[in-house]
């Protein structure tokens, strides 16, 4: 095997404000499930499903274990065996023509309802193994955003919709029963209690209506004083209680037969802890999402209200990337930010533990825009540069105090111990003890340094053009013009011997600093996209590149015609890649918001 | 762009007889008295074209659900399609069209099945074979 690829620190759910976000749980209540962009990510399975060719919506196990069902924004339903690593599609299927918002399978793991907003009708009922029709989810008159299955005989179903309503069917085939006007906003979530007594539905209007399961009768309503908007519900396991997750931050606990609220957890009143989505594990762990896509695991055997576990992970595509050695030598940490200036870490190898992969915030203050460029200055911090037009720093858990203002928006960073150089729209700015000055007055698109005993040797690129020089005394020692399009990445091996340049076509030319000549100019073009980001491991002979066309290629500078590939690594486009220790580990991120690791054994 | 005026559950429950049992072979819809809900105002099993038309009166607006069967050119047989009609003639109250042409939506996307739509503001828009020419058109 050219490569293998390792274990993978997934993304957390994807939220949006005001939306439902589906969580779900395996049969046995070990692993989530859940979606985030093109992926279907189920915690404790070291790998993601990609097989979508569109955002996906929302994904769920079958009642059997054996499969999980998931659905994406054109309306397609994948149904994927989820026991073995291969995911082999059991059937790949078009129920509604518009997106789907949720899908349920039935008791038997035979049947599934989805729903959501087609061209002529807003659900659907299938099939699993043939996709053909066993009845018909009818009777709303505007998209469907929730729908359950009752899994004991007689079936039912009921489904939620954004006309206030919620209607209740009888299956199978399924059919129009009755419709249930109690609710007067949007209705957010419905469910049947998992031994099929009651059915409850969450609306916007922040009320809980209990039903009779057999036969849509309303029992009553919940106790609750406070008007926001419930986002979802989900039952716990022994039918007893039903946890709600609401718009006002607050995590509540409900019995099911005195109505009366059991517990409750105070997120936050803030937008970003929004809850959006809930689902009861098991009967000991209940799991919220907030609006910031924390995962909020709550244990329910504590009685305390205030204290509960969180999972963080990036949401959104990552869009800079670096790694930095930690000094106790256990490992490294892996920093990743996004578009929106949010910064994760990650700390990766085996000498953290248990807490290896573990994903947290970097704290403090840090960028309010994209995060441009990231870049580890040797000496334990990594200096960010984001189009908020400022230069941070980040050392160990935290961002620093105080940040500088760039004259420009940033495109790249690069970092020495002493000196900071931020290429942007305008120039090539340095920044030294608390002030910047530019030193080169033309827009940059990418820079690089090696560090040196007396000065630096400094690489900079202005459209096609790659720029040589030494900084103390300031002067150019080359310029070369071998990229066919805007050099986009630019990165000196460890010894400073190479420096390699990778353009908005994919072609990388490899250049000999001290015989400042190209020693490879037109070999490396095997990206079909622009090259974003270039890493040499440690031995200074090897090059790993990432592209937007989702794929990464090993290069090898004595090997200048054999290269190694890694396809479709990331959906979306790959934004980052890093070497671990050594000459083998790689790790990479990109538009999937997903850090996978690879091992590539040397040739 | 709705009213806010919502079906009552008779309504989809008759068009669910009509479309699964094979007897009703329409079902009028019209608002109610104090005009917040749609109603139905009369069911038959009477297949004959011209009585169904002959419900449609000159100055108030209606919605039906008619189960129109046709033959097939050729003799290749008959066919059952079901049609959606939007009744809002011209002499009819403005207040009135308004009213109904704002609520609907809320009637017809809760109906799924219709194979054949027809608005009609006059008599002359709602002839056997104007309805004939929508039905053959698939």
């Amino acid at each position: 095997m050219a490569y293998k690829a390792g274990s993978i620190y997934p993304c957390n759910p994807a939220t949006a404000r005001s939306e439902s976000t589906k969580l779900g749980v395996d049969p046995k209540g070990e692993k989530l499930i859940y979606t985030n962009g093109r992926a279907v990510i189920h915690i404790g399975l070291s790998h993601a499903y990609t097989q979508h060719t569109q955002t996906t919506t929302v994904a769920r196990f079958s009642p059997s274990g054996f499969y999980a069902a998931s659905a994406d924004v054109a309306g397609n339903v994948r149904i994927w065996d989820v026991t073995q690593t291969e995911n082999s599609l059991k059937l790949a299927t078009r129920p509604l023509s518009g997106k789907i918002n949720d899908l349920a399978w039935d008791g038997e793991s035979k049947r599934i309802i989805v729903g959501g907003e087609g061209k002529d009708k807003f659900g659907a009922a299938f099939f699993m193994d043939s996709g053909s029709s066993c009845g018909e989810i009818a009777g709303h008159a505007k998209p469907i955003t929730a729908l359950s299955i009752r899994h004991q005989r007689p079936f039912r179903a009921i489904s939620g919709s954004d006309d206030n309503s919620v209607i209740f069917h009888t299956a199978v085939p399924f059919k129009y029963d009755k419709m249930i006007n109690t609710h007067t906003r949007f209705v957010r979530d419905v469910a049947f209690s998992p031994n099929g007594d009651l059915f409850a539905s969450v609306a916007s209007d922040g009320k809980v209506f209990f039903y009779e399961g057999k036969t849509g009768e309303v029992k009553g309503q919940v106790d609750r004083e406070a008007t926001s908007s419930l986002m979802a519900c989900s039952w716990a396991p022994d039918s007893s209680k039903i946890a709600t997750a609401g718009a006002d931050g607050v995590v509540s606990i409900w019995d099911a037969s005195s109505f009366k609220s059991i517990q409750s957890y105070s997120v936050g009143s803030d937008i970003s802890s929004q809850q959006n989505g809930i689902v009861y594990a098991n009967p000991d762990t209940l799991v919220s999402i907030s609006l910031s896509g924390t995962l909020n695991v709550f244990d329910t055997r504590e009685s305390s209200s205030t204290k509960w576990r969180t999972l963080q992970g990036p949401t959104k595509a990552i869009t800079a990337s670096a790694i930095s050695p930690s000094e106790d030598g256990k490992g490294a940490t892996f920093y990743a930010g996004s578009f929106d200036g949010t910064m994760k870490r990650f700390d990766i190898g085996e000498g953290f533990g248990e807490k290896e992969g573990q994903c947290e915030d970097v704290k403090g203050t840090g960028h309010s825009a994209r995060v441009v460029g990231l870049s580890a200055d040797g000496k334990g911090k990594v200096w960010s540069a984001g189009w908020d037009d400022k230069v941070t720093a980040i050392e160990g858990e935290s961002f620093a105090s105080s940040s500088l203002p760039t004259k420009a928006q940033p495109s790249g960073i690069a970092a020495t111990s002493d000196a900071v150089y931020v290429a942007t729209t305008s120039g090539l700015e340095v920044l030294q003890s608390g002030s910047s000055s530019v030193i080169v007055p033309t827009p940059t698109t990418a820079v690089a340094v090696h560090h040196g005993p007396n000065s630096d040797t400094l690489a900079y690129s202005s459209g096609k053009v790659v720029t040589l020089a030494s900084t103390s005394p300031q002067t150019t020692l080359a310029t070369f013009e071998d990229n066919r399009g805007e050099v986009l990445s630019l990165a000196f091996s460890p010894d400073g011997r190479y420096l390699a340049a990778g353009d908005a076509t994919g072609r990388i030319i490899l250049i000999d600093v001290e015989k400042e000549e190209t020693a490879v100019s037109s070999k490396w073009t095997f990206h079909t996209g622009r090259v974003v980001s270039l890493a040499w491991a440690k031995s200074g002979k090897r090059l790993a590149s990432g592209g937007l066309d989702e794929n990464i290629y090993i290069w090898d500078t004595e090997k200048q015609l054999k290269n190694i590939p890694i396809r479709n690594a990331h959906p979306g486009g790959v934004s980052g890649v890093a070497w671990l220790e050594g000459n083998t580990k790689l790790v990479s991120t990109g538009a999937d918001g997903i850090v996978r690791t690879w091992t590539i054994p040397e040739l | 762009m709705s009213s806010g005026v919502q079906p009552s559950q008779e309504c989809l429950e008759k068009f669910q007889e009509l479309k699964t049992g094979k007897k009703l072979s329409y079902v009028i819809y019209g608002l109610s008295d104090d005009k917040r809900s749609i109603v139905v105002l009369k069911t038959s099993e009477d297949k004959d074209f011209d009585k169904f038309v002959a419900e449609l009166p000159e100055k108030e607006c209606r919605w039906a659900v008619y189960d129109f069967e046709f033959e097939l050119p050729g003799g290749e047989g008959v066919r059952n399609k079901l049609t959606f009609v939007m009744w809002s003639p011209d002499d009819a109250n403005v207040r009135n069209k308004m009213v109904f042409a704002s609520s609907k939506d809320a009637l017809r996307r809760r109906l799924e099945g219709i194979a054949i739509e027809i608005q009609a503001t006059e008599y002359s828009e709602i002839t056997k074979e104007a309805v004939m020419d929508k039905a053959l058109r698939r």
